[in-house]
């Protein structure tokens, strides 16, 4: 699927504006056929860095690089401007030009790099028609729904083939019950031509699903970068662990003398113990947090506590029914815990199952 | 040009001056003179008939003809001057008149600049601001052309000294005016001593309602209050009277009119008759004008050469015209201007209020005598004891 | 088909400096600085610079400055621009707010008529009001009639302050409902829900959401209050009240010829007090000068419902038109048509066509009204072509300059037309290069353009602010050229605003005329210069007429672009 060829290299890039340092370092790699995501909250830098790349803002420090040519670097005045980089870029309001019909808007870009005008024609055709946008070439932009003009958007980014396609947010603008299939779609679009695609979002979810690697970004420094599996499973910090997926957060006391040699140890909050995978350093320390999926949490159906110290027993404040499951929530010393689960559950104190590998300790 | 030199020496009036009332009639003097190289144009120029051009005019023309225009700046609005404009263009009709008309301050502002930079600019300059027309011809702006037609200009019109020629062309008084409906006829003042008591009786009548120039801020209204103190003692007693009256200033002659017939101002101090004449004639109603008795100061509107004009031909002959006969009664006919040459013809003509007047038209001359008003110690005195005595400083 | 699509990315890419912005600052420095260095030039010389005789000397300066009258001129001027701020500003606030923001009925016709005292001459203006609330004016009469007297009086300090706040409504207008247009409607509403009425939410949200407008408008104001000239000419004139330009056409006959050197350190006097203001206005606006307006262009204008405060905004439009459009117009027309007015006069028997009769008749008349149409158009079409280069060179650059430029643009205006006048034609005279400018209306479309160059930039820069980045960006993504983002996507993106600012310039040009009065020549005359030689003919008979005349020209003017669905704003 990649092969490893870079051909988009960001290194330790550097941006501030006015005295708020957004970006402090950050290096991204983007192979041949990848599909890369920058995830992350609002002035984690994500838009910045995307930005950065192609060519919009201009870094303070650090060095970027498109296939062998360097388009950046700080220390010898190297700054070949958006324009010449030679990028597909695709906006998160689309930015259609409204004083231009939509085959207008995606020949633009061909026309600059001087394609004849039956040339033009063909290629937007077929890019128009790859898109299920055929027939609407004559139109103007106000004249299209918001899903078809995120397409247009797509098509004129792509109709000149650029070998990277960076894309901002490309389906916070859509209905939700559009956005999960657009997510499909696009991933199939993006891997069937062969692109290589440097994605924004905030949304973890089309991260994961879009992308074959994920950036995690946190306030201007690469958090993690991995595949999104080893994200969503191996996260290496509490930022991580609690920025994808749903989460069940405690505060825990370390007990250090139960450290065992499996990376296990007792861990306790309140009344209760159990043990738990501590992830990093900070579980030497005995306060720390505790972070468990709310998928790996389970109910018994009996109140048996068991041996192995992966049993609570918590009272059940309330439950909430979602449509496909109910959501329950339990106390925990006073922390609220939630479990999802099947039915409906009595009153009352139940045995909840945490099981070792699923709880997280940082 | 060897019939001008001659023409320049030669003097004396061969013809006698035109009496006013005298009906048009052929001038004796129509044959050439080659000596005086006069000519003079006949009435049927009028009528449109082709004119007879002398011997020496056509030398004239000649010089002139490549030349092809004359560029003339004057205050005279392009209305009023339209019928000499017009006769001009009859006559010669080789020769572009381009006519701009502009305020006093704005033709001396664009002459002295122009001339400075050397660039084109007017060949003939006809302004009533007669301080900064001599003052321009002292600068040495203001060029020589004895003009043949001079000769029946009267004495205070022209003005002669080496290499500098300046005529006044027309005469025309300062006049009391006031709006017949609001004034009663009887009181109606014949001289400047009849206005301070006019003034002192009827000030509730008056008061904010008597109007004159400012002699501050208009060039016009300090040349006629200056000689208005030389010729009326008493005239600071006047100064005073008017101050209790309340006197409104202004400097725009539109404007005193405009207030004088909408019944705003019911009497104008030292008005220019030149635009009430017209006046009279459309709105006899309203507007009433009398030349006070005691004196009545007149200006006029002096021309003269462009000293480096580079159309110095063209402008002899538009000069020329200006002073001619011709020129002159249509002056007095037609554009209502108080003409100064001795035997002009027409309704508002000088040697009219001559004869109405005698001694007590007192013209202003053309001459170097005009200057004093530009004297600034004598201009900021003068004005310093009209505020005073008009109780305003 | 092509084989295979070129690359943009090819080296090697020169990193340029923008030199096109930096000539672009330098010229409109020359254009506008040049007058004023040679204002400043000639206020310490002892004489016209162009005198062999003269030589330095601070005559003139101590002259001026130890003047008593001068002092008291700059305090009534300054008395009189704070008043048209303090009145002028709010209210044309308050109109744009109804008419833009609010479901005001009649707005149709009662938006292009806010405009109307843009394009009166300030002399005609003031007369019109003389005509027709003057003491014997029509209306005054009229009101005599009923009470017995007349119970205000038109000259006259208070008269002169509401007179020219009223009449420069329409700039505040202007600006601040341009940019009204592009408030985020959801805004206000969200204001009505907690139970604000609209004067609240005008108040409280618009109007400070409008702030960079209300700024410039209220710089603009106070520099005009200092350039006022035809208003305190026919209104403070017979009140004895002297303001800065009418004591500056004083010194041009105080000493029996006009004193360059005086008049250049008043003129230079007025030009002092823009610095504070422009650098008032950066402080207050701060770093980031510029409000950020609408993003895409998916926000509908919903206006506001009035719901019964309707009646109250009604009247308070209605009762700006009546006292500074239907007053003076109407002076104006009623003296257009009657031999004579005031006291004692009836009506019905004065009114005549004979003044437009004598107008056709007048010299020069229809070539006059020609130039001044041809200057207003093509003129004006050219100079906002210019103006578009400036706006560019400022959008989306973060220097300097953009700083520079909003200072000098103001200038030109700030200097008085009797002195600029005067500037323009000694520039054109003594700089060799341009002396042959002078014969055709080059030179005067020069001087125009360079006058009104913040009033047409103005409304260029708001349109230009509205065009989002991301636009201008997917061009450069796309691979276009800085020049080629421009033309093919900014510009046809202001196009309205384009044409806003040439209508705008179009009623500047129609109605200026100190500033090119020593440029005109026989043969370019303008409207303007007939005003000044009709008025040596006496009367306002003939002005009245041609008044009416050029009101008529540039009212269908407006309104044929109205109709044709142009919008002086959006």
């Amino acid at each position: 699927m990649t092969d490893q060829t870079p051909v988009l290299t960001i290194e330790s890039v550097e941006k501030s504006f006015g005295t708020t340092a957004v970006l402090q370092g950050v290096s991204v790699t983007l192979h041949e056929g990848e599909v890369v995501a920058l995830l992350g909250a609002s002035g984690s830098g994500k838009t910045t860095l995307l930005r950065v790349a192609g060519g919009l803002e201009r870094p303070d420090a650090g060095r970027i690089t498109i296939g062998s040519s360097v388009v950046f670097d700080a220390s010898s005045a190297v700054d070949i401007p958006a324009e010449g980089r030679n990028l597909g870029f695709v906006f998160q309001s689309y930015a259609l030009w409204p004083h231009m019909t939509v085959a207008a808007n995606v020949g633009y870009g061909l026309r600059l790099r001087g394609a004849s005008a039956a040339d033009r024609e063909a290629r937007v055709l077929a890019v128009l028609e790859r898109l299920g946008l055929g027939s609407l070439g004559s139109r103007y932009p106000h004249q299209l729904s918001g899903g078809q003009q995120q397409r247009v958007a797509l098509a004129r980014a792509l109709v000149y083939e650029p070998p990277i396609v960076l894309l901002d947010e490309p389906l916070s603008n859509l209905d939700a019950n559009l956005r999960e299939e657009a997510r499909a779609w696009l991933r199939e679009l993006i891997v069937t031509l062969r692109l290589s695609a440097l994605f924004v979002t905030h949304d973890q979810v089309e991260a994961l699903a879009i992308a074959d690697r994920v950036v995690l970004l946190n306030r201007g420094i690469v958090e993690q970068v991995g595949p999104p599996d080893s994200l969503y499973g191996d996260p290496k910090s509490l930022f991580a662990a609690t920025f994808l997926g749903s989460n069940n957060v405690f505060p825990v006391t370390v007990d250090p003398t139960s450290r065992q040699s499996d990376g296990t140890a007792m861990v306790g909050c309140g009344p209760h113990r159990i043990r738990s995978h501590i992830r990093s350093s900070a579980g030497n320390t005995p306060a720390s947090m505790a972070v468990i999926r709310l998928e790996r949490v389970s109910v018994n159906p009996v109140l048996n506590m068991g041996t192995d110290w992966t049993t609570l027993e918590l009272p059940l404040r309330t439950s909430l029914y979602l449509g496909e499951r109910w959501e329950h929530v339990f106390d925990l010393h006073g922390h609220a815990f939630r479990a999802w689960g099947p039915r409906k559950l009595a009153t009352g104190t139940h045995a909840v199952h945490l099981p070792v590998d699923g709880v997280w300790v940082f | 040009m060897g019939g001008l030199l001659l023409a320049a020496i030669g003097c004396g009036d061969d013809a006698a001056p035109a009496k006013p009332g005298d009906a048009s009639k052929p001038d004796a003097n129509k044959e050439v003179n080659s000596a005086t190289g006069k000519g003079t144009p006949t009435v049927a120029a009028f009528t449109g008939a082709p004119l007879e051009i002398k011997a020496s005019d056509k030398e004239l023309l000649e010089a002139a003809k490549p030349e092809g225009k004359v560029l003339v700046y004057s205050t005279t609005d392009s209305a009023s001057a339209k019928p000499l404009i017009a006769d001009f263009n009859a006559r010669y009709p080789e020769i572009k008149l381009e006519y701009q008309d502009l305020n006093s301050t704005d033709l001396f502002n664009k002459f002295t600049a122009e001339t400075a930079a050397g660039t084109d600019t007017a060949d003939v300059l006809w302004s009533s601001a007669m301080d900064q027309q001599m003052k321009m011809m002292q600068d040495g702006l203001g060029g020589s052309y004895q003009s043949p037609e001079a000769d029946k200009l009267p004495q205070w019109a022209k003005y002669q000294e080496p290499g500098k020629t300046a005529w006044g062309t027309t005469l025309e008084p300062f006049a009391f005016v006031y709006n017949k409906k609001l004034l009663p006829a009887d009181a109606v003042p014949k001289d400047h001593t009849a206005l301070i008591k006019l003034l002192t009786d009827k000030t509730d009548l008056l008061k904010g309602k008597v109007t004159c120039y400012d002699p501050e801020k208009s060039g016009t209204g300090y040349l006629a209050n200056s000689r208005d103190v030389t010729n009326f003692p008493a005239f600071w007693d006047l100064a005073a009277a008017l101050g209790k009256a309340d006197v409104k200033l202004y400097t725009s002659t539109g404007t005193m009119i405009e207030k004088i017939q909408s019944g705003e101002h019911i009497f104008g101090f030292n008005i220019i008759g030149s635009y009430i004449l017209p006046k009279l004639k459309t709105d006899a109603d309203t507007f009433g004008m009398v030349f006070p008795q005691d004196y009545t100061i007149g200006f006029s509107r002096v021309a003269f050469i462009a000293k480096k004009s580079k159309r110095p031909n063209s402008a002899k002959l538009f000069l020329d015209h200006l002073l001619s006969k011709r020129g002159q009664d249509i002056l007095a006919k037609q554009s209502l201007l108080y003409p100064s040459r001795t035997d002009a013809e027409g309704e508002a003509t000088a040697s009219g209020l001559q004869k109405e007047l005698g001694d007590k038209l007192k013209p202003i001359p053309v001459s170097n005598q005009v200057l004093d008003a530009l004297d600034q110690t004598k201009r900021l005195a003068f004005v310093e004891k009209w505020q005073k005595a008009l109780g305003r400083s | 088909m092509m084989a295979t699509i070129p690359s943009t990315l090819t080296q090697p890419w020169i990193r340029k400096r923008p030199f096109g912005r930096y000539a672009v600052v330098a010229t409109v420095a020359i254009l506008v600085l040049s007058p004023l260095l040679l204002i400043a030039y000639q206020s310490s010389l002892n004489g016209p610079f162009f005198a062999e005789s003269s030589h330095f000397d601070t005559g003139a300066w101590r002259y001026v400055l130890g003047a008593r009258q001068f002092w008291r001129a700059f305090g009534t001027s300054a008395i009189v621009a704070t008043g048209m701020v303090g009145i002028g500003v709010p209210l044309g606030a308050v109109l744009a707010f109804i008419m833009v923001r609010t479901d005001i009925p009649g707005r149709r016709i009662l938006e292009p008529a806010v405009l109307i005292p843009i394009f009166l001459s300030p002399i005609v203006t003031a007369f019109g009001y003389v005509v027709a609330i003057g003491p014997v004016g029509f209306i005054s009469l009229w009101v005599k009639s009923l009470v017995g007297s007349v119970p205000w009086n038109v000259y006259g300090l208070p008269s002169l302050i509401v007179i020219a706040a009223l009449t420069h409504v329409p700039h505040t207008y202007l600006y601040v409902s341009t940019a009204l247009r592009s408030v985020n409607p959801e805004l206000e509403e969200a204001a009505r829900t907690l139970g604000a009425p609209p004067w609240r939410v005008a108040l409280d949200i618009s109007l400070p959401l409008v702030r960079p407008a209300l700024l410039f408008s209220a710089s603009l104001t106070f520099l005009l209050g200092f350039e006022l000239f035809g208003l305190p000419l026919v209104l403070g004139d017979p009140a004895g009240l002297l303001v800065l330009t009418t004591y500056l056409f004083k010194l041009t006959t105080l000493l029996g010829v006009p004193s360059y050197q005086m008049m250049a350190v008043v003129a230079l006097s007025i030009v002092v007090v823009t610095l504070p203001l422009v650098m008032i206005q950066r402080h207050l606006l701060g770093q980031a000068s510029r409000f950020a307006t609408i993003r895409g262009r998916g926000l509908a204008l919903r206006p506001l419902k009035l719901g019964p405060w309707r009646w109250v905004a009604l009247t308070i439009v209605v009762a700006w038109l009546l006292l500074t459009v239907a007053v003076p117009l109407g002076g104006i027309l009623l003296r257009s048509v009657v031999k004579g007015w005031g006291e004692g006069v009836s009506l019905s028997r004065v009114l005549t066509l004979d003044h437009f009769r004598g107008l056709a008749d007048y010299p020069n008349l229809i070539r006059g009204i020609v130039n001044t149409i041809a200057l207003g158009v093509i003129g004006g079409a050219i100079s906002v072509g210019c103006y578009l280069i400036v706006g560019l060179t400022q959008h989306r650059w973060s220097s300097r300059g953009v700083a520079v430029l909003d200072f000098m643009v103001l200038i030109p205006r700030a200097i008085p037309g009797l002195v600029g006048g005067l500037a323009f034609l000694w520039l054109i005279l003594f700089i060799p290069a341009l002396r042959p400018l002078r014969d055709s209306m080059i030179a005067v479309w020069m001087a125009y353009s360079t006058v009104w160059l913040a009033y047409g930039l103005r409304l260029i820069s708001t349109a230009l602010l509205q065009v989002g980045p991301e636009l201008e960006e997917a061009a450069q993504t796309a691979g276009a050229s800085p020049m080629r983002v421009r033309w093919e996507i900014t510009i046809p993106l202001v196009r309205l605003g384009l044409i806003g600012s040439w209508l705008l310039i179009f009623m500047m040009f129609v109605r200026e005329y100190s500033t090119g009065v020593y440029l005109f020549g026989a043969g370019t005359e303008v409207i303007g210069s007939l005003i000044v030689s009709l008025w040596g003919a006496g009367g306002l008979d003939l002005i009245a007429a041609l008044s009416v005349v050029s009101v008529a020209i540039v009212s269908v003017a407006l309104a044929t672009a109205l109709r044709l669905g142009v919008r002086l704003h959006d």
